[in-house]
């Protein structure tokens, strides 16, 4: 089995972002070839291989794909909170003009919440049980903030109202466990943007939350963004998601981008085979009750990565050059590029 | 004429709930099931679907009379299994079945395949050793895992896999009955559609009914005969599959479809169809359990409990203004756009082709 370690860890056959229409603004985010390497017993692995991808104030970018694709390592990496022994070794990421990848510890961590902030799947985790949620609040604003206690609390409470938890005053003296899924989901919220950061990554927020929940917070979601013009990072598996809230969509397999396009382009003309079987593999309501679309196998670790293109041994089109070489980027249309051999699939037929 | 295989009959579950230390007082109960019937015939899938903490899970426990009812009545193959206690529910065992969100929770890590899949027939004295094996590789093929898989750990498998194990137990005493708690919940959408296909096979060689549990309303459209939808330990719509997505009647019902979101940018909906959280079942809302959330409530609504009413064939919803609340569409129940169905189509049609050459 070839490893990874043979790959040079830049990928110079992925360009850089596609250019987008005349009337778009200029990318608040732009990445360019991120790796992410973690050395392990087995050698090195990249959960992140050669990403790169951009986002403007004001829009969402969702990012698909399977579990154990590297969306999590890839918005750790962008946060600057990749867990040892990893560490970004390639590429670049630049946030408002600035580049983040060789930044010292201590501008990033005032980067972060300030700039660029997060939010996770499982709210509960990332709360402490022991500490009222104002408290909680109080401290995060403190990293960036030197208020007097009264005006600190004043504005947690802002930031509680501001994601339109009711009562904020009350909410304030809680603990996250008398809290519902959904307003720890809120709280989260109301933590990550206090400090009104540029770029939000939200890490499958709502995967754990029921759909009437899930649709709350979607709303709450475009809402905020319509109020202060933040970027959005949505991570996701979910394809009705992506399509309820992204502007522009990357579907992410075993560590890289394999097709990249405004978000009605993906759903009316997906290009790479990965993107046509999560589509058919998705349910849907309007069906009636026929088979689902199988995509065969699963996503293959990071250790243990097919040579040519990586979803190759899954791929109902596959052929000899698809096993030789990881197939180039190549733009089909104004910001939509996909990288397959085969592309557009029915060149197959 | 034969009955259904299984009949649930006001059937209730309240956990009670105590308060202090030392003195342990009653404060109160979680009345996580609340009164519900329904019936399941042989070979059909009834979907049982409603937020968390509704009392899915507590009803499928009772269903398998893993718990007993605080009260109403449960029949399986026209016998009250009720009151039955170890030595009376162990033949009843051997006919129905459990398939769980988690199969790695549910699966001995330290057992085989081999002997997780023969467990069930050691248990209850089936067999003899080759006989076991012969069925454990029969197990194996169904499910779509390969032989040498019987040497193999659950910690070796994907979820994916794991929850195929899960199935392949399930089916090794030949039930007639299998409750599936969320059991493609946990999984990506490509594994998800694997295990769904796959229940539709088992389906239909063998005649299983399902009572499947899921919150995922897309899912259930696809594997389910009827649906019934629950709120707060109560069953407050039932119908067939197609009535229920095409003229939901309560209100809950069609927020719940109207929330789950459409996979068409071009379709997205103005306002979230639900606000708020459910209320606490310890105290479960006077009158309609819905209406602090409802947007048809009126004055009614907030003094009276509706009952289950019958609106048309195997159609019965619990709200007052069942007859008159406005027909929901949902958003966009339109046809997928032509370019992406014909790629799904090539794609079906080569993956037939490598299946067909792999498997050679
Ligand atoms: N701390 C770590 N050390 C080594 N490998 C890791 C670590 N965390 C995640 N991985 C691996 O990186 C890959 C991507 O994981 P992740 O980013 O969590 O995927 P996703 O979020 O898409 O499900 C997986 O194969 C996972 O096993
Ligand atoms: N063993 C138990 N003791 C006390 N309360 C319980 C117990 N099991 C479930 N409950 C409560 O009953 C309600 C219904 O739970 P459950 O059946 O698990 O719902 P679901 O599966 O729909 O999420 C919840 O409020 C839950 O907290
Ligand atoms: S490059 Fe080949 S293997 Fe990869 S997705 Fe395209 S057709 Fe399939
Ligand atoms: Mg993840
Ligand atoms: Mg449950």
């Amino acid at each position: 089995m070839p490893l990874a370690a043979a790959r040079p860890i830049l990928q110079p056959d992925h360009p850089a972002t596609a250019p987008r229409g005349a009337a778009a603004p200029e990318p608040i985010l732009e990445v360019r070839d991120l790796a992410t390497t973690f050395a392990t017993p087995r050698g090195p692995i990249r959960p992140v291989d050669g990403v790169s991808l951009a986002v403007a104030p004001g829009r969402t970018l969702g990012i698909v794909g399977e579990s154990g694709c590297g969306k999590s390592m890839l918005s750790l990496s962008l946060m600057g909170l990749v867990p040892a022994p990893g560490r970004v070794t390639g590429g670049s990421i630049r946030l408002e003009g600035r580049e983040l990848v060789g930044l010292a510890p201590a501008a990033m961590r005032s980067l972060r919440g300030r700039r660029i902030a997060m939010i996770f799947q499982e709210p509960m985790t990332s709360l402490n049980p022991v500490h009222t949620i104002g408290y909680q609040i109080v401290e995060a604003l403190r990293e960036h903030e030197t208020l007097p206690a009264r005006a600190l609390k004043e504005k947690a409470i802002a930031a509680l109202r501001q994601v339109r938890i009711p009562a904020p005053e009350r909410r304030f003296d809680e603990y996250p466990h008398q809290l519902s899924g959904g307003m720890r989901q809120r709280v989260m919220l109301a933590m990550a943007l206090a400090c009104r950061p540029a770029l939000l990554i939200a890490d499958e927020p709502t995967t754990a939350l029921d759909v009437t929940i899930q649709a709350q917070i979607l709303d709450l979601l475009r809402e905020l963004q319509a109020e202060t013009g933040m970027a959005i990072i949505l991570i996701t598996h979910d394809l009705g998601v992506v399509a309820q809230v992204a502007d522009e969509v990357a579907v992410m397999y075993a560590g890289r981008i394999v097709e990249r396009a405004p978000v009605a382009a993906i759903f009316d003309d997906p290009q790479h085979p990965y993107t046509i079987g999560l589509m058919g593999a998705m349910p849907r309501m309007e069906d009636e009750r026929d088979r689902l679309v199988v995509i065969g196998g699963t996503v293959p670790p990071p250790f243990a990565l097919p040579a040519g293109c990586r979803f190759g041994p899954r791929c109902p089109f596959a052929g000899e050059e698809c096993r030789a070489a990881y197939p180039p980027t190549a733009e089909i249309a104004p910001g939509h590029a996909v990288a397959c051999w085969k592309a557009p699939v029915e060149t197959q037929a | 004429m034969t009955g259904p295989l299984l009949e649930l009959d006001g059937v209730r579950k309240h956990y009670p709930v105590h308060e202090g230390l030392i003195l342990r007082r009653q404060v109160g109960a979680v009345r996580a099931v609340d009164g519900v019937s329904l019936s399941i015939a042989a070979g059909e899938t009834l979907a049982v679907v409603g937020e968390s903490g509704c009392g899915k899970s507590t009803l499928a426990r009772l269903a398998l009379r893993l718990i007993a009812p605080s009260a109403g009545t449960i029949r399986f193959d026209g016998r009250d299994v009720t009151h039955d206690g170890r030595a009376a529910l162990k033949p009843l065992r051997r006919q129905m079945q459990v398939i769980f969100q988690d199969p790695f929770a549910s699966l001995n890590p330290r057992m085989s395949v081999e002997e997780i899949l023969a467990e069930p027939m050691l248990v209850h004295g089936l067999g003899d050793a080759a006989s076991r094996a012969a069925r454990v590789r029969e197990l194996l093929d169904l499910v779509g895992l390969a032989r040498y898989h019987a040497d193999r750990f659950p910690h070796e498998f994907s979820g994916g896999q794991r929850q195929r194990i899960g199935i392949a137990r399930a089916l090794a005493l030949k039930p007639r009955l299998i409750v599936c708690d969320e059991p493609v919940s946990a999984l990506d959408v490509s594994i998800q559609a694997q295990v769904v296909n796959l229940l539709k096979d088992l389906q239909a060689e063998f005649g299983l009914a399902y009572l499947f549990i899921s919150h995922g309303l897309a899912v259930v459209r696809h594997m389910a005969d009827r649906v019934a939808v629950m709120y707060l330990g109560e069953v407050v719509e039932t119908a067939p599959v197609g009535a229920l997505y095409a003229a939901p009647r309560h209100p809950y019902t069609q927020a719940l479809l109207a929330a789950a979101p459409v996979p068409d940018p071009a379709r997205r909906p103005a306002r979230p169809a639900l606000g708020g959280d459910v209320p606490s079942p310890m105290k479960p809302p006077a009158g309609c359990r819905f209406h602090t959330r409802c947007i048809v409530a009126q004055a009614r609504c907030r003094e009276e409990a509706p009952a289950l009413r019958t609106l048309g064939p195997g159609h019965a919803a619990a709200c007052h203004f069942a007859e008159t609340v406005p027909a929901f569409t949902r958003l966009g129940a339109g046809e997928r756009h032509a370019r992406l169905q014909a790629r799904l189509a090539l794609y079906e049609r080569k993956r037939a082709a490598m299946t067909a050459t792999t498997a050679a």
